[in-house]
């Protein structure tokens, strides 16, 4: 029976206005999905153009399914799957492009515009960095606008005052949305487990050094982590950042020996400490990177045999944790024979020129120390240079580094190095990691980067335990003392990429990153943790969810109540100011004739004074006093009485 | 299903205050509005319940943020709907006459007490449905049709006056019953003889061309169908001069109750309509007699009003 007035259809400007929030909203996407799928959107978004333009019908049910199973198709074969988060993004932003061509009715066009919202928030599971954040969330308020005037049927779209009014709706929702932002309750760990993802492009230590690895991590740009000290600053030359020891050689790559490294759970003796907050970037493994060497460690975290901290969960977000670590290595006093074999392993029948050479410099040195320091000598003696651009090596790379190429980075010096240890019977191991890091004077932390990974060796010294000795530090002291960049002078391919730390950018490019850190601890750091520690602090120790979610629900419906006050209300507020500033013209006026109104004055006393003072003033005054009491106590002033005060008040001349 | 349970309740609960017609205008204000989440609003729910799943599940801080947002201006909407039928008045007022069958009609003038602009205001019931836009110190005229049974007043009764303004997630809606009423004419009688003096030629009126014989001219008076008037004199002589045709007999041009008493009294109104009708459109002077009314004869539309007024309003019970 109804008799609708305006049926609904979408027409040229509003679609124009569909494409262009979709647009938007996928935009950042669009690099994320195969070439033939965006070829695809566009095409799609171009037949819905033509529709408009000359009115032609939308594509009917057996169309429609089968555009649907063409994509599932293309998607499959673009992805190699269906499942996953990049193939689900391309179905998302393909179905959305196919919604778009069959939108008719009302219905159809607000959950496609829905969506897009959805969409927007797809987009912060690649980044939550400040500038995509500003991006995605003026998108927010395009598609608002949008809805708006697709809401306004019938109408023209005027898309500035719609524009304005969701403005002013994302205005008034920004406090409410920052009250539910710290106080919903957060979980840590999710709520099913992550699918893996297939572009997770993983830079940082891993479990194994081939050669090669360490390079590659070097030319990376990525932050590692950031660190702030609260005690003080080791120097450059101690901030050596522990990844994983590795302890165990094929002839070519060093792995983690699982025997080695097991779980330990008890702290050790403190000595000097440093103390210290880490926040590290997700790097999809469960190290935690520790300056060397740690003591204590967070709760989530344990500590290997090999003085390695680990979390007892992926880090697949940014993480914060604290740490306190001694600048003096652990003492033990002895080794039991079996671990000390481990740490003597060494394929068979690989480099057998360094075994002569090594067993001919042992019998000069029978003192483990005196080798160890011989044999730093004979690097720093022998013209062995740093580069980042090594020569390739065979299969004795050992020999061959040693006595053919000599050029070579950390990985290289710590290989032949730990190599020659153990062919010494020195029990050894390769210690992977960080060194040193960029101080960030505004925010007073340091970065460390990728380009910062490093490895080095420890030695076994027997009544005193695991040494750390660095052979890089003997060939090319500036990279220890200086920094990656410093150190490299043969060939600068590298310093472009690195994060130059002499650069005339460099002020710039720290206060940006100080603000990036404030908002990744602040903002994106914001989780269990800090809620509970920010209610604690408001007094709510240890609220579990049912107390957060009804402070949440209080101040949430405060401040609902505060707005719809004011919208009761405003007309009233307007009308009270307004009298307010007419009669302050009309003081004004008085005090221009030697008659001010004096600050403890109520108007009705002040009335009294002037008829006193000017009795010719007195039946104006006394009007315009009392009308404007009237109107300040009154309920519901109107506006006929304003104008006519402001008449009065207009002509009033003193 | 519960959501139309809810929906019921609220209607229910809305159309509490009206306890009969309300004097007019009508000023919508806190006490009468009454918002609801429409289902577009439960669409949208729903996709903000997915985003914060995933937000949950991803650890996602800025799904967090983009999820609450959209919440939080979900709720700021309820407001600004509110605010958008706050203060609105509203006069309805009726239209001209319909004959029964046809939808009476009823203009709704609306405008607002305060000085910002109400946006897709609109007015629904049972039958029909009207949006405008309402802006400051202007008056809006919609439209609303009411179908039409019986003859005599209608009443406009209730409808709503709505708004899903800003976002279509809320609705806003206040139910109203203004004291307006609309007359309804009877309804012509289809196929209806002619009426006795037209002669026994003549059978159907309804058919009926004939042509009046031309009589001559005499001097305009009041009340004389402009159609008559001889126009092409008027530029050369200045005096309006009016045609005279003859037609039957003046004195027989009563449209007579007794002629049609026999029949039921609905017919016979209808019957009688058709006359007035047949009558005024070919410019003939008549009159009407009912048992408890008589109109003399006359010519022109507030004639034809009166005519047809007390048709629809002829109620013999009163009579007796």
């Amino acid at each position: 029976m109804s008799n609708k007035i305006n049926p609904y259809y979408i027409n040229q400007s509003s679609t124009r206005l569909l494409l262009l929030t979709f647009l938007f909203s996928s935009l950042p996407h669009l690099t994320r999905v195969p070439p033939l799928l965006v070829a695809l959107i566009v095409a799609f978004a171009l037949w819905r153009l033509i529709i408009s333009r000359y009115s032609l019908a939308t594509p009917g049910i057996y169309l429609r399914l089968s555009l649907i199973i063409i994509s599932v198709v293309l998607i499959f074969f673009s992805h190699s799957s269906t499942i996953g988060r990049e193939a689900g993004l391309s179905m998302l932003l393909i179905m959305l492009a196919l919604k778009l061509v069959e939108i008719k009715t009302k219905r159809d066009t607000l959950l496609f515009l829905y969506l897009n919202y959805f969409v927007v928030v797809t987009n912060f599971l690649y980044s939550q960095s400040i500038l995509i954040s500003l991006y995605l969330f003026t998108v927010v308020w395009l598609i608002t606008t949008t809805i708006i005037a697709v809401n306004r049927q019938g109408s023209e779209i005027r898309f500035r005052a719609h524009m304005r009014v969701s403005g002013l709706l994302i205005t008034q929702a920004i406090p409410l949305m920052l009250v539910m932002f710290v106080l919903f309750p957060r979980i840590s760990g999710p709520l099913w487990k992550l699918p893996k993802s297939e572009s997770d492009g993983k830079t940082g230590l891993s479990e194994n050094m081939s050669p090669g690895d360490i390079s590659k991590l070097i030319k990376s740009n990525k932050i590692a982590f950031r660190v702030k000290f609260t005690s003080a600053i080791p120097e450059t030359k101690n901030r050596y950042w522990r990844g994983p020891v590795l302890s165990h050689f094929n002839g070519r790559a060093w792995t983690v020996d699982r025997q080695l490294s097991r779980r330990i759970m008890y702290h050790h003796p403190k000595s000097t400490l440093s103390t210290y907050t880490i926040t590290l970037e997700p790097n999809y493994s469960k190290l935690l990177p520790a300056l060397d060497t740690p003591v204590s460690w967070p709760n989530s975290g344990f500590m290997s045999s090999e003085h390695v901290i680990y979390a007892f969960q992926t880090v697949n977000n940014r993480f914060q944790y604290q740490l306190s670590s001694s600048n003096k290595p652990i003492s033990r006093q002895t080794l039991p024979g079996k671990i000390r074999n481990r740490y003597l392993q060494l394929p068979q029948s690989y480099n057998p020129l360094s075994t002569t050479f090594i067993s001919n410099f042992r019998r000069q040195h029978p003192n483990d120390i005196s080798l160890v320091n011989n044999l730093l000598q004979y690097f720093r003696n022998n013209k062995f240079i740093y580069t980042l651009q090594p020569p390739k090596l065979g299969k004795h790379s050992v020999d061959e580094f040693m006595f053919k190429t000599r050029r070579g980075f950390c990985e290289h010096y710590a290989n032949a190095f730990v190599v020659m240890m153990r062919m010494a019977k020195i029990p050894a191991r390769v210690v992977t990691g960080y060194q040193g890091g960029v101080y960030n004077k505004l925010g007073d932390y340091f970065i460390v980067r990728q380009s910062d990974a490093h490895a080095w060796a420890e030695v076994w010294i027997d009544n005193q335990g695991w040494r750390r000795i660095d052979p890089t530090a003997a060939v090319s002291p500036d990279r220890i003392e200086r920094g990656i960049e410093a150190s490299l002078n043969d060939d600068s391919a590298w310093t472009g990429v690195l994060y130059s730390t002499n650069s005339r950018f460099t002020g710039v490019a720290l206060y940006w990153d100080n603000m990036r850190n404030g908002w990744n601890q602040w903002v994106l750091g914001y989780g269990e943790t800090l809620q509970n520690e920010m209610l604690a602090m408001l007094g709510l120790l240890s609220a579990g969810w049912l107390s957060k979610t009804i402070t949440l629900a209080v101040i949430v419906g405060g401040l609902l109540l505060l707005i719809a006050l004011y919208y009761r209300y405003r007309d009233s507020f307007k009308r009270v100011e307004k009298s307010q500033a007419i009669y302050n013209r009309f003081c004004r006026k008085l005090s221009s004739a030697d008659l001010p109104r004096e600050p403890w004055e109520g108007p009705k006393d002040y009335v009294i004074r002037i008829s006193a003072a000017r009795a010719d003033l007195h039946t104006e005054a006394d009007k315009i006093t009392k009308l404007y009491i009237q109107i300040r106590y009154a309920d519901q002033p109107s506006t006929e009485k304003i104008k006519e005060l402001a008449h009065y008040v207009k002509y009033f001349k003193p | 299903m519960f959501s139309s349970t809810i929906k019921k309740w609220a209607n229910n609960l809305s159309l509490r205050h009206l306890k009969g017609p309300e004097s007019q205008p009508i000023i919508l204000n806190k006490r009468r509005i009454y918002i609801m989440p429409s289902a577009f609003g439960s669409l949208f729910g729903l996709v903000l319940f997915i985003m914060l799943f995933g937000s949950v599940n991803y650890n996602n801080n800025m799904g967090f943020a983009v999820t609450f947002l959209l919440a939080s201006v979900g709720i700021i909407s309820i407001i600004h709907s509110n605010a958008n039928l706050s203060q609105l008045s509203i006069r309805a007022t009726a239209s001209n006459p319909s004959f029964c069958g046809e939808p009476a009609r009823f203009y709704l003038h609306i405008s607002t007490k305060n000085a910002s602009e109400k946006y897709s205001i609109s007015a629904i019931n049972e039958f029909s449905e009207a949006q405008t836009d309402v802006l400051a110190h202007e008056t809006s005229k919609i439209t609303i049709r009411v179908p039409t049974k019986i003859r005599g007043y209608i009443n406009l009764g209730k409808f709503r006056i709505s708004t899903d303004y800003p976002l279509g997630i809320v609705r806003a809606w206040s139910w109203l019953y203004p004291d307006a009423k609309c007359l309804v004419y009877p309804a012509p009688e289809v196929n209806a003889p002619a009426p006795d003096w037209m002669g026994d030629s003549a059978a159907n009126i309804n058919n009926s061309d004939a042509i009046d014989d031309f009589q001559g001219f005499r001097h305009y008076q009041p009340g004389d169908s402009p159609k008559h008037i001889f126009w092409k004199r008027f530029p050369m002589t200045d005096t309006l001069l009016t045609k005279q045709f003859a037609s039957g007999h003046e004195q027989d041009r009563w449209l007579n109750w007794s002629s049609v008493a026999d029949l039921p009294i609905e017919q016979a109104v209808s019957r009688l309509t058709q006359w007035v009708l047949h009558c005024s459109d070919s410019d003939l002077k008549y009159g009407l007699i009912l048992p408890d009314k008589k109109i003399d004869f006359g010519n022109g539309e507030s004639h034809r009003h009166n005519c047809l007024k007390a048709l629809a309003l002829y109620n013999p019970g009163s009579n007796d």
